[in-house]
């Protein structure tokens, strides 16, 4: 395997009890190089621990993790290519901003002027105007924006974070996820967040964690489309509550629910019946061509993240 | 934030396997300023300076005192400048290098900022190594050495000129205590959850040898506190036991190597 093929982060068997809880369970994924991993789970799932023995704070049970290819271990050779961000960042409260990112230069044998990529690092993250201050006097979310400049100090070509937006304002989080997006190029980026949209938004790939087991890995998209359900979205010019009668009865068409105004016309819920999407989707074209309707919409239903982490974790979604 | 213009080029290509004192210059430089910045070293060297400076001069005072009351002055009241500077150090080394040394690690554990400095490229036996280093060169140079040259200068002018080849020497074995118990300490530390239990456990282990001692002759020479009595009896040419060095080595040694191996097995 080159060094540009293989993933950045490999989890493999991965398994942690304490005493009798079994906290991940054979957890096996990969993370491809460069790619932006969105980390999801409901609290307990295990993501933290997880991290942790990325980190190299916490041992396995059995199974491994490897960082840029070194097997991820307590002494911490592959600590070199990786920045962590924990989920609560704490730092020496007698150090200022910029001392903390100066101490953790010092780690890193290829960083040639701690001073300058300190100072670097306290503009992108934006906390310049207390870079001197003591790290005590610091509000959550300047701990959180000196978390993310910390993890970064070493120019790591993996980066992992435990929710890094958590602490932090709308406007803290949307540069978050600039930031994020900037470092795509750059470095691989694993994070965990209870905040889906975000994921959506920039993630290329994801993995769902449930009670320490691996419920999907997969790129967002798949994901996504995975979960497109027997339904379409149909949105109709020029139609009347009794087209809703006329569609319930075209060839594939399970029932027709009126969904209101919508796009300067009609809209619909049409659920389809199990394998015969495409064949109403076309029946209802031709319908509309027949009957001098405009076709505004007629797509499949798409689920949002949310819905899809709804239906993968929550008991009542999954029963239902 | 703003990512504009941000250079982020992994600096090099990751280097393969870890060294075991990956991490430990870093690590120490931030240690030493930490005993400075929080004003731990200059505690020590007022406490320790004025209880050593005190029992320096304890031996002009009794007979001050005694005279004073018109009684005889004590017949194994020494008044000898070397005896006064260095004899009465064993006596309360330990305790100093216990109080100073017994919440280094708890403390870091406690708010978090272990677990953070090992998300960084350092090795634990780095880590553990770092705050004993550190913790030495700050306790002898603020615990021993400072206060040592202070009781030179109170016995020059309460008894005249100590041998100071003899106060060297003993300064030098002196340190063989706060060695072993920064060892004791940390170790200590890494396995129980607080401060308490390591001071009960460092506090048994020095009083150790008095209380042993009643009961089996012959055993507290072969325990790693006598390094102290030790050191003085060696540096005034007094005839020492061999089997009291070789017990410090072995119990410093004993005592590193056990908290490397538990906290290289420790979860964070």
């Amino acid at each position: 395997m080159t060094a540009t093929s293989q993933p950045a982060i490999e989890l493999t068997n991965l398994t942690k009890r304490f005493g009798s809880v079994t906290a991940l369970d054979a957890v096996t994924f990969d993370v491809p190089r460069g790619s932006i991993y969105g980390f999801l789970g409901p609290n307990g799932a295990g993501k933290t621990t997880a991290i942790k023995i990325l980190a190299g704070l916490t041992h396995a049970t059995s199974g491994g993790a490897t960082v840029d290819g070194i097997r991820a271990s307590a002494e911490g050779a592959h600590r070199r290519s990786l920045g962590y961000l924990a989920q609560e960042p704490r730092f020496y409260d007698w150090m200022s901003g910029r001392e903390t990112l100066r101490y953790v230069a010092g780690f890193y044998d290829g960083i040639d002027h701690p001073e300058r990529r300190a100072d670097e690092l306290i503009r992108l993250v934006g906390i310049a105007d207390a870079a001197d201050r003591k790290v005590k006097t610091y509000s959550g979310g300047m701990r959180q924006r000196l978390g993310i400049a910390q993890a970064l100090v070493g120019r790591p070509s993996v980066v992992v974070l435990d929710e890094p937006a958590a602490a932090l304002d709308p406007i803290g989080r949307r540069d978050v996820l600039e930031l994020l997006r900037a470092l795509r190029s750059e470095a691989t980026i694993l994070y965990s967040t209870h905040i889906l949209e975000d994921v959506q938004r920039i993630s290329d790939h994801v993995a769902i964690l449930d009670h320490g087991r691996l419920v999907r890995a997969a790129a967002t998209q798949d994901l996504l489309a995975s979960f497109s359900t027997d339904r379409l979205v149909v949105v109709l010019g020029g139609a009347s509550d009794s087209t809703a009668v006329d569609v319930a009865t075209l060839p594939g068409v399970a029932g027709v629910t009126i969904a209101g105004p919508s796009n300067g016309g009609l809209g619909f819920e049409v659920a389809t019946r199990p394998g015969a999407g495409d064949a109403a989707q076309a029946a209802i074209t031709r319908y509309a061509a027949d009957h001098g309707l405009v076709l505004i919409s007629n797509q499949r239903e798409v689920l949002d993240l949310e819905s899809v982490f709804l239906r993968l974790v929550d008991p009542q979604e999954v029963a239902a | 934030m703003t990512a504009h213009g941000f250079a982020h080029t992994p600096a090099r290509p990751a280097a393969i396997g870890a060294f075991p004192l990956q991490g430990f210059r870093p690590f120490v430089r931030k240690e030493l300023v930490e005993w400075i910045r929080s004003w731990r070293a200059v505690i020590l060297f007022g406490v320790a300076t004025a209880m050593m400076v005190l029992s320096t001069l304890s031996a002009r005072f009794a007979e001050l005192t005694a005279q004073a009351n018109g009684v005889p002055v004590p017949a194994d009241l020494s008044l000898d400048p070397t005896l006064n500077v260095i004899a009465k150090w064993p006596e309360w080394l330990f305790f100093f290098a216990i109080v100073f040394s017994v919440n280094l690690l708890i403390v870091e554990r406690d708010r978090g900022t272990l677990a953070w400095t090992l998300s960084k490229p350092i090795s634990r036996t780095a880590l553990l190594a770092g705050k004993w280093t550190a913790g030495m060169i700050a306790f002898v140079v603020f615990g021993l050495i400072l206060p040592m040259a202070a009781c030179v200068v109170a016995a020059i002018v309460a008894y005249g000129m100590p041998d100071l080849g003899t106060v060297a020497v003993a300064t030098v074995l002196l340190a063989a205590t706060p060695a072993f118990f920064f060892a004791l300490t940390l170790a200590a530390a890494v396995v129980l959850p607080s401060q308490p239990p390591v001071a009960g456990v460092a506090i048994a282990v020095a009083i150790a040898p008095g209380i042993l001692g009643t009961f089996v002759p012959g055993i507290a020479e072969a325990l790693p506190p006598s390094i102290g009595p030790w050191a003085v009896l060696f540096a005034v040419g007094a005839p020492v036991s061999a089997v009291t060095p070789i017990a410090w080595a072995v119990g410093t040694i004993a005592a590193a190597v056990f908290g490397i191996a538990m906290l290289r097995r420790a979860d964070l």
